[in-house]
């Protein structure tokens, strides 16, 4: 494995830690906002609004090392049957255009985020600047472009071998 | 282009590059950009990209998912699983058969703390084939209970299937759970009466184990005891109104934890496992989820779903023929790829004729998760089999599918008896205000 390649697949797995903290943590404040509400009448103010936000890093945080463990479902019918070379520009072909698909994603979440910034985008209840949740949902689809990018050059070096 | 051709052609075309090897996320999302700019701007369709990624991401209901599947994660990891294996096996195992049914009946009750059939396939694969094996049991027989078992964990709630079903259609999650209730204890009896009959008409399938005394009976029930009140806190809770289903979901995920702690059964190792499982899953079914929302909007203002359920209202014909086409479509579908992704994809086409043709939403919503349940079963993608490949290695797919034959059978007879009487389905959440 190359040193870009670890490099990468090392920033998808601190995203995906981040997501399983964030998971942690809905769960504790879903609970505590069901205890305080249900034991002293209290609900706590703006579960929602966190809870909602801490979302973008349970799936943004996610995406890319779930690619990196080829998680993402696919149908492997035809790729399981196909001969090498055919199996391999298959394979390259998919992931260059997935590897588009999420760079032009990434870059428009880019902008989105930047809208909010200049919006001055609040949540609702509290308050809260989104800018940072949006940056967030991008840096997850810029990770999976660049998961994707490390399998195609896999695919590329593994037919130069041959 | 007229909007029907584009949205049939985008169809068409996803189907191609799924087949292809794309990532089904990636088909709906590429397809639903690509359409949706052609219909409008291709600033239309850029700004849903990121609007829709935004918000979907954003979502409260949605965080319902990695919450029910860490919650399953953490039953697994912590040996739940085995607990409710050894109560069945202490109550059933002495009868003919009775290692099957035992797995039937954990699997059954694994299910109400696990919403995915997979998952459920696994747990109790891993825990009930060993027995199996060890007590001489037909290998073909003994694995096809094991997959067939494990599609009760998405019928008996919590289940994943019908969370992603309600979040499209818009219908009560906790309606939907409680309506898979009694179609899964039926579904459960039917696959056990399968059992026993097979047994009686073959007894080297699988001999009786010894039976236990009724102390070890009583005593068995001690791991399973603190789930059954887990399962009606969460599920009871959900109905009752105490909470959201995103709340009933982090209420059950805490409340494995804490069994887990008290009973010395979780380490440190397999909540993180847990943990892992849980990014690992919810990723992937919130990735298609967020997709098919963009494939859908480019569906809706393509006005095929409208279009072809006018069509079908056009017809006049019988609502059953209508139904059967669908259950059909649904049938294949799931044998061709991940039940799960079907549903998704298609749920937009369907749901429009299924209420124009006068059937309850709720009701379709549990005949859908049963179709999906025999794909995941047949032959060639059935998930569940190679689930169990997985764990029973030495024994080849082909034996593991014609263990599964007979339970199919049940499946099919099961859905037969909930179209005659859909009050089984619906009995339940017409309790439910």
């Amino acid at each position: 494995m190359s040193i870009m390649e670890k490099t990468i697949h090392l920033i998808a797995r601190w995203l995906n830690w981040m997501a399983a903290i964030a998971i942690v943590a809905v769960m504790v404040i879903v609970c505590v906002n069901v205890l305080a509400r249900g034991l002293f009448g209290i609900p706590l103010k703006g579960t929602v609004d966190i809870v909602s936000l801490l979302g973008v890093l349970v799936i943004g945080g996610a995406i890319s090392y779930t690619q990196v463990l080829k998680g993402h479902i696919r149908i492997t019918l035809l790729i399981d049957k196909l001969p090498d070379p055919a199996r391999s520009i298959l394979i390259g072909l998919v992931d260059l255009t997935g590897m588009i698909l999420f760079g032009i994603i990434s870059w428009q979440t880019v902008l989105f985020a930047m809208g909010t910034y200049k919006n001055g985008e609040l949540s609702e209840v509290l308050r809260i600047p989104i800018t940072p949740f949006a940056f967030i949902v991008s840096a997850g689809c810029i990770s999976l472009t660049l998961v994707l990018f490390a399998d195609l050059i896999n695919v590329i070096r593994r037919g130069e071998k041959r | 282009m007229s909007g029907e051709v584009a949205g049939s052609l985008g169809i068409a075309i996803m189907v191609i590059l799924m087949i292809l090897g794309m990532p089904i996320a990636f088909t709906m999302i590429l397809v639903g950009f690509v359409g949706f700019s052609c219909l409008t701007s291709l600033d239309g369709g850029l700004f849903l990209l990121s609007d829709s990624f935004y918000y979907q991401f954003t979502s409260y209901t949605m965080l319902v998912v990695p919450l029910f599947v860490f919650m399953g994660e953490i039953a697994f990891h912590s040996g739940i699983s085995k607990r409710i294996y050894r109560t069945a096996h202490a109550w059933l195992g002495f009868i003919p058969g009775g290692l099957a049914v035992a797995t039937i009946g954990a699997c059954a009750g694994f299910s109400a703390i696990c919403g995915s059939s997979t998952a459920t396939a696994a747990t109790m694969g891993t825990v009930g084939l060993p027995e199996m094996r060890k007590h001489d049991y037909d290998p073909s027989f003994a694995t096809g209970t094991v997959a067939a078992g494990g599609t009760l964990g998405i019928l008996i709630p919590p289940s994943i299937v019908l969370i992603v079903y309600g979040i499209q259609t818009e219908l009560s999650i906790g309606k939907l759970f409680i309506a898979g209730i009694l179609p899964g204890v039926m579904l459960s009896a039917l696959f056990i009466s399968i059992i026993l009959g097979m047994c009686l008409i073959n007894p080297s399938l699988g001999s009786p184990a010894p039976k236990s005394t009724f102390k070890e009976k009583i005593r068995s029930l001690s791991g399973t005891f603190e789930m059954i009140i887990l399962f009606f806190l969460v599920i009871g809770g959900l109905l009752i109104g105490w909470f959201t289903p995103t709340e009933a979901a982090g209420i059950g995920a805490a409340g494995a934890i804490l069994i887990g702690l008290v009973k010395r059964s979780l380490s440190w190792e397999g909540f993180k496992k847990a943990l892992l499982g849980t990014t690992r899953t919810s990723s992937m079914v919130l990735l298609i989820l967020a997709s098919a929302m963009i494939f859908s909007r480019f569906l809706t203002i393509s006005g095929l779903p409208q279009s072809l359920a006018a069509w079908v209202g056009g017809l006049n014909a019988s609502p059953y023929i209508v139904l059967l086409c669908i259950m059909g479509i649904y049938l294949i579908g799931g044998c061709v790829m991940d039940p799960l992704s079907f549903l998704i994809i298609t749920i937009n086409i369907f749901f429009p004729m299924i209420l124009k043709a006068g059937f309850d939403p709720v009701w379709f919503g549990v005949i859908i998760v049963i179709l999906l349940e025999a794909g995941a079963i047949t032959p060639p993608v059935g998930i569940n089999v190679y689930v169990i490949k997985g764990i029973a290695y030495d024994v080849d797919l082909h034996t593991i599918f014609k263990g599964i034959f007979p339970f199919l059978g049940a499946i099919i007879l099961g859905l037969i008896i909930l179209t005659i009487f859909p009050g089984i389905v619906l009995f339940l959440p017409g309790l439910v205000k």
